[in-house]
């Protein structure tokens, strides 16, 4: 969904809350509450008890000034004991006087029990007005209506439309919102490079767009990636049914929905497998070229090849001829740089192509580039990488899907910078199925963010993002 | 975008690579080598039209016109065709070592070759 319909959805939305549910509540609820509660037109739209949009609970967020911060000077540590900061603190048993962390924890619980008090009416208002909606006494005693945060000053509240919109006229109550999922490291590097903040302007998700992950098995079971994974053919002299982290860590960065959330999450992955478990197993250049051939003729529409053959030429390799191919028939081709820098000229074919996107590595932030990442330029001087995306560090490594089925740190190189590349086009693509590969490749440089003191052929025009691409797909705007 | 000259993916007149070579040094005339043959570029349809399948096909067919010639050598001499990659004009084939020779020498054979391992661009963490 493009912006602007989505704007004047959320506003629909909204406008439904007020003449359902009131000014108050529609004035505090987030986009997402509004989208998600349940209102339909009428007067008597709301049910008794009604959750809203799935979900067991809402955040209400307290204004700043609802729960006074004690003065810094003074210290409450227990009934009639008071010290003033500038006095040192005894600390019981060692004779020593320690006033920094007893000055914390002391504050901390000062707080906290202020925060609980002053919040107190609110919670009981919350739950005697939730009490019909729990008819089981024992769920009630199970699980709590209400929990509060003393350090952000927020309060966990039932879902329940009704509770809601008399919660919402408590003059401390600032915001009313949904949940949501922890999601604390793929989501930097999504961040990094604008996927979120584009989803989210367009409810782009790469839906109906096939990307080719042509690289180890992908595990077809991971909960992140379970039915969207088809496993097109095998290059390899291993059968199907060995999974490869390598793989299975790119796909999830390209396309995972999960605990975690890849750059599309509704892409559909093509697996076409050409690294064995066994290095000795796995395919070669041949298979490499034939498994881009295949994926050209399953109408795929971005394919990813986070591998290498060797040292950068003119070109003119059966790899580098085959990108060329598919990039002229209208298949995208993604190549990690290599990780053999920091010297010049250290990519790998086929990043001599000319109908490929070469991708760098930053760290997961996207604020360096590490040594590791292949340097260009090309033997016959052209330009290389493309652009950067993140591919973490040894010490830092990016987060993705994993063997274990859980999502994790999968370790490090250019072969993880690809697939955020991948991903990203495969949300541009859903917006306009009929971008060429040349227009991609304009649409992402142009969008690039160049990082000081680094010179093009370590960074080419430097981290992809979506942030100034926006809704509007329309590559003549887009400055080459 | 065209594929580059034959001449410039080996770099001489001989289609026979000098990995290749070097290996040939060491096996029997009978033993069988399975080696990479690059064909010279196909040319490219310009009445295909703009769809993407049409395209395809009509490059496939072309290809394949020009590697049956191939095909029919290579059997002849007791070898075989295994696959054939349209995409980049080559075959996968294995021949006797003594016929390589005489393929090499198929006008559009441009390059035998061995083929080249593919190697995932990770870290070591």
């Amino acid at each position: 969904m493009n912006g602007e319909p989505r704007r004047e959805l959320v506003r629909q939305a909204r406008e439904q809350v007020r003449r359902t549910l009131g000014g108050d509540l529609a004035g505090k609820a987030t986009d997402r509450l509004c989208l998600a509660l349940p209102v339909t037109p009428g007067p008597s739209a709301i049910l008794e008890g009604a959750v809203v949009g799935g979900a067991d609970s809402v955040i209400l967020e307290l204004e700043a000034g609802a729960v006074p911060v004690l003065p810094s000077a003074v210290i409450e540590a227990g009934p009639g004991h008071v010290w003033y900061a500038d006095e040192p603190l005894p600390i019981p048993g060692s004779g020593a006087s320690g006033l920094p962390r007893w000055s914390r924890l002391l504050g901390a619980r000062a707080l906290r029990d202020e925060f609980h008090r002053q919040v107190s009416g609110l919670c009981a208002g919350i739950e005697e007005a939730a009490r019909p909606v729990v008819s089981s006494e024992a769920m009630s005693a199970a699980h709590p209506q209400t929990e509060a945060c003393w350090l952000n000053q927020t309060v966990r509240a039932p879902a329940d439309a009704t509770v809601l919109a008399e919660v919402a006229s408590d003059p401390n109550v600032r915001t009313i919102d949904l949940p949501r999922k922890i999601a604390p490291e793929i989501a930097t590097t999504t961040t990094t490079v604008g996927a979120v903040d584009h989803r989210q302007e367009t409810g782009a998700s790469g839906k109906g767009v096939t990307i080719a992950v042509i690289d180890t098995e992908v595990s077809q079971w991971h909960p992140a990636l379970r039915q969207r994974v088809v496993a097109r053919g095998n290059f390899t002299r291993e059968p199907w049914g060995f999974a490869g982290a390598h793989g299975t860590a790119v796909a999830g960065i390209a396309a995972a929905d999960g605990e975690l959330v890849g750059m599309a999450p509704e892409a559909t992955i093509y697996n076409y497998k050409v690294i064995a478990t066994f290095w000795w197993l796995s395919a070669d250049d041949f298979g490499g070229a034939m498994a881009l051939q295949q994926a050209l003729e399953d109408g795929v529409d971005v394919a990813n090849i986070s591998w290498g053959v060797g040292p950068v030429g003119a070109g003119t390799s059966r790899e580098a001829v085959a990108c060329n191919t598919a990039w002229g028939l209208g298949m995208t081709v993604v190549k990690s740089a290599g990780n053999n820098g920091p010297g010049a000229t250290t990519l790998t074919t086929p990043a001599d192509a000319d109908g490929v996107i070469v991708v760098g590595a930053t760290d997961r932030l996207g604020r360096s580039v590490p040594s590791y990442s292949s340097r260009g330029p090309l033997p016959d001087g052209r330009s290389r990488p493309h652009l950067l995306a993140p591919g973490g560090t040894p010490t830092d490594g990016v987060y993705s899907c994993r063997l274990s089925w859980d999502m994790g740190p999968v370790g490090y190189g250019t072969s993880y910078a690809a697939p955020h590349v991948t991903g990203l086009l495969a949300l541009l693509l859903e917006q306009d199925a009929d971008l060429s590969p040349d227009q991609q490749r304009d649409l992402l440089v142009g969008g690039c963010r160049p990082l000081d003191g680094l010179d093009a052929d370590t960074q080419g025009a430097g981290v992809v993002s979506l942030a100034e691409v926006g809704a509007g797909v329309t590559p003549e705007l887009v400055a080459t | 975008m065209s594929p580059c000259p034959p001449s410039e993916r080996t770099g001489g007149s001989d289609p026979i690579t000098p990995r290749l070579r070097v290996l040939l040094e060491h096996l029997d005339r009978d033993e069988a080598v399975e080696v990479v043959a690059e064909l010279t570029p196909t040319p490219i349809d310009d009445d295909a039209g703009s769809d993407r399948r049409g395209r395809i096909d009509a490059r496939r067919r072309a290809f394949e016109r020009r590697a049956a010639e191939v095909a029919l050598l290579v059997e002849r001499t007791g070898g075989e065709v295994r696959d054939r990659a349209w995409i980049n004009d080559s075959l996968r084939l294995t021949a006797p070592a003594a016929a390589l020779s005489e393929i090499a020498a198929i006008d559009v054979v441009a390059v035998l070759d061995l083929p080249h391992a593919i190697e995932p661009d990770r870290g070591e963490a």
